[in-house]
């Protein structure tokens, strides 16, 4: 077994078509990556695969195409990863659907594999995990089951490989079976009799019969299908509303007589069924059914009111402590390349425009970026080991009652983290994160209130300023910023729900997945599949956006009579009997840099900006490098050292700039605590915004977020200012 | 009955296990919601209110009437008032697997101790 390179998978004509289905957490990624090696994320966090991936491999000279679906605990169409999993299976017909079942969570997993029977698709059963369920003391055995179930059922272990073979010869051999009549489940005598009531209806109008089986059709309208009533009623309106007629009538019986609806007693006989084939000598335990496992017993200390939270912060400060301490010689050695990269081009290049595009486009523009990978990196793996290992979802656990009381889900915890919670996140892979929370509010809310946090881009920028005014607090300046990104992140949350996203909770329920040692691979691909998104990114969008700005702040050029000045400047200098004549040299190319700015596109915006921005204490400078910082922000503190005269200022040795703008009669620790505050709070850098436009599905949320976090940030940074004056601090 | 498994001899499927008829579960007047439960320790649902889909996705996740679980980390403590359970989510063990719940879903979930 093998997967195929890009050429095979053109040449390959027709391969077979699988789908792996399944609970969340059963294991079809990880079956996913053993087979086609793709770059896939593995992890325990529930609902984790929400798109559909996609893979090639060749199994005994067969070549086969096989797609993960969402994790789903049933088929209904209350979530994204439900309707996505039903429509893919109904609309795609794949040749056969491996169901991968939990070995050791038998009766949960086995729910939805009664609904893949009712809908009579083709099935062979990958019965996952056997290894963890025998060390439970649970032995199924497989025959048994297949032959009650009626499709084929192969004892698998995904971590290791074992009987993945066995699984697909299985696969292969059934595959050419084309009979698969659907499963006719009983659902006691009133859904019994309106299901026979209203299948001849369905059949005689041909109601979505080309589509889905006509009793799969009735059972979905008693169970009012939101999806499959709005495509009924598209079809034949007319038949749709005798059906519906007809499963009110058997609501109302059933809320009178058993005070539950027609749904919940559906999924009660599909319980039932499972139970009943369970009790047939599926299933011998050596142990006490009741008994707790260790993942159980673990969760009563990590979950602990007490303990649990120590625990928790011991845990998310050895992650900061390991991202931050590991990945430093990496961000060095990136560093020294670019800068390596820049002189090459600088010795290489004549002096011109394209040089200047290359170097303060090109290589700062997408260098900076690059620079933050090892540190995305580090953490993303950190992240992994707590995701795989089951550890994230009990921190979503402790952290979601202060999470509700801001209108949040306690799974936000996440995307806030990896935003800069602890400082040196980053917002994009945050904003993506959030598409683990599953109620469209909550979502949206942390979507919008992520790029709050104090991400690795903020951190040069914060260093110079809090370096420069406050320079004898400087870890308390840097603690205060965490907590004040943290407050105010979570108090715009409550805003926003308490406003335009104003509406009650959503009920959240999430499964805890046990506590699994997480496997190398998985975490290799998990970290590599996210820092990848990040690199792409610099690559394509931010690589044309730097280059824009680059424009903005070269173009118009200075006009020739004043750089006629400038020239006539350097001419006199280099000219007379001076000692320090690099010296002069330097601050004359300073001033011309300066003026040069000034004169730009972006030096107009920033001259334009100054009404309002002086009564945050701005100047026009500060304003340039604050759109800058609209590329990403670690362009501010390049664009700040190019506006006071300082030519090309490195993020990661600001000292002169520091001592520039702490000296400088513009400045002072308030104007210095009203910038800190608008860079911490104002518009996400443009990669955040396309991203928070892909997630949210609309460029509205995206503008809304630029609007909304620049308009806040203003304010606070007046507030400080006119504050700092009033009570003479400036 | 398919000709899928013609020997299968479950009860539900010919509608005579009292186990099919377990939505009918009375609730006796010792009956809570599950927030109120305090300490760990089995109980037994006996009555899932709430609206329609939520009542839906409970039965999905095998939470019905008659359903025995086990509180793994009540969303109060024993001694305590209501109002320390308020806004706390709890976990319980059902069918084999550990769920955490919301308390608005908690409160609509109503246990007897066993």
């Amino acid at each position: 077994m093998r997967p195929l390179d890009s050429q095979e998978k053109i040449t390959v004509n027709n391969p077979l078509h699988i789908t792996l289905a399944g609970n969340p957490n059963s294991g079809k990624t990880t079956l996913f990556n053993h087979l086609t090696g793709a770059r896939q994320h593995v992890g325990n966090y529930p609902g984790v695969t929400v798109d559909k991936k996609e893979g090639f491999f060749t199994f005994n000279t067969n070549s086969i195409r096989i797609i993960d679906l969402p994790g789903t605990y049933s088929l209904t169409a209350y979530s994204v990863e439900e309707l996505v999993a039903r429509d893919y299976l109904v609309n795609e017909k794949p040749d056969m659907v491996i169901d991968i079942v939990d070995a050791s969570n038998l009766e949960r997993n086995l729910y939805l594999t009664t609904q893949f029977l009712e809908l009579g698709i083709p099935l062979v059963i990958a019965l996952n995990m056997v290894d963890v369920a025998e060390k439970r003391g649970i032995k199924i055995h497989t025959q048994k089951l297949a032959k009650l179930l009626g499709v084929p059922v192969v004892p698998i272990i995904a971590r290791s490989g074992q009987g993945v073979d066995e699984l697909f010869t299985t696969v292969l051999t059934a595959s050419g079976e084309r009979d698969h009549p659907p499963t006719l489940l009983r659902y006691g005598p009133d859904i019994d009799e309106a299901l026979r009531e209203i299948i001849p209806r369905i059949e005689n109008s041909h109601l979505l019969t080309d589509t889905y089986p006509a009793r799969w059709t009735g059972l979905k309208i008693l169970e009012n299908d939101e999806q499959i009533l709005d495509k009924a009623q598209a079809a034949d309106s007319e038949v749709t509303r005798t059906l519906v007629q007809r499963s009110e009538t058997l609501t109302h019986h059933l809320q009178t007589t058993v005070d539950a609806f027609p749904e919940a007693v559906i999924a009660d006989h599909r319980y039932g069924f499972i139970k009943s084939i369970l009790r047939q000598e599926v299933v011998t335990r050596t142990f006490d059914n009741n008994r707790l496992y260790t993942s159980d017993k673990i969760d009563k200390i990590v979950t602990n009111r007490i303990i649990g939270p120590l625990i928790m912060a011991a845990i998310l400060f050895t992650l900061y402590s390991f991202t931050f301490n590991f990945s430093t010689f990496l961000v060095d050695w990136l560093a020294s390349l670019f800068a390596l990269l820049s002189q090459t081009v600088d010795s290489i290049l004549p002096d011109g425009p394209i040089k200047s595009m290359i170097i303060s486009g090109v290589i700062d523009g997408v260098g900076g970026v690059l620079g933050f990978v090892p540190i995305i990196m580090f953490m993303f793996f950190g992240i992994a080991v707590l995701e795989d290992s089951g550890y994230l979802a009990r921190v979503a656990f402790m952290m979601d009652r202060i999470f509700h009381f801001f209108g949040l889900h306690g799974s936000s915890v996440m995307p806030f983290i990896v935003s800069g919670g602890i400082a040196g996140g980053c917002a994009v892979p945050g904003v993506m994160a959030t598409r683990t929370l599953r109620s469209p509010k909550e979502r949206m809310a942390t979507l919008l209130t992520v790029p709050f946090m104090n991400c690795g881009a903020k951190l040069p920028v914060l260093t110079l300023i809090i370096g420069a005014f406050f320079s004898s607090h400087q870890a308390r300046y840097m603690f205060l910023a965490t907590v004040a990104a943290w407050i105010v992140a979570l108090m715009a949350a409550k805003f926003l729900r308490m406003t335009v996203l104003k509406g009650e909770s959503t009920p959240f329920v999430m499964e805890l997945p046990p506590y699994r040692f997480p496997t190398l691979k998985g975490l290799f691909i998990h970290t590599w599949e996210r820092t990848w998104q990040y690199i792409k990114k610099a690559g394509t969008v931010i690589l044309g956006i730097s280059i824009l700005l680059w424009a903005m702040m070269t173009y118009p050029g200075l006009p020739h009579q004043e750089a006629a000045v400038f020239d006539q400047m350097r001419q006199e200098t280099t000219s007379s009997q001076s000692a320090d004549i690099q010296d002069e040299l330097a601050k004359i190319n300073g001033l011309e840099a300066e003026a040069k700015l000034r004169n730009s596109l972006a030096g107009r915006i920033g001259i334009a900006l100054e009404p309002v921005s002086h009564y945050a204490g701005f100047d026009w400078r500060t304003n340039i490098a604050l759109v800058g910082g609209f590329a990403a922000k670690e362009v501010i503190v390049s664009t700040l050292g190019t506006a006071y005269s300082l030519g090309d200022i490195d993020s990661q040795n600001t000292t002169s700039l520091k001592d520039r703008l702490a000296r400088d009669p513009h400045w002072n620790p308030v104007v210095g605590l009203s910038v800190l505050a608008f860079i911490m709070f104002y518009a996400p850098c443009f990669v955040t915004i396309v991203a928070i436009a892909n997630e949210a599905g609309s460029w509205k949320w995206a503008f809304f977020s630029m609007g909304f976090n620049t308009v806040f940030a203003l304010i606070l940074s007046v507030a400080i200012y006119q504050a700092g004056i009033l009570l003479g601090l400036a | 009955m398919t000709k899928n498994h013609p020997d299968i001899t479950c009860q539900c499927l010919n509608g005579t296990d009292s186990n099919c008829n377990r939505l009918k579960v009375e609730c006796p007047t010792d009956a809570r919601p599950l927030t109120e439960r305090c300490g760990c320790g089995k109980v037994k649902v006996c009555k899932i209110s709430g609206d329609r889909k939520s009542c839906a996705r409970m039965a999905n996740l095998g939470v019905l009437p008659g359903t025995e679980m086990e509180l793994l980390c009540p969303a109060r403590r024993r001694g305590q008032g209501r109002r320390h359970g308020k806004g706390h989510r709890c976990m319980v063990k059902v069918n084999g697997g550990t769920l955490s719940l919301d308390q608005l879903t908690a409160d609509n979930i109503f246990v007897t101790p066993m």
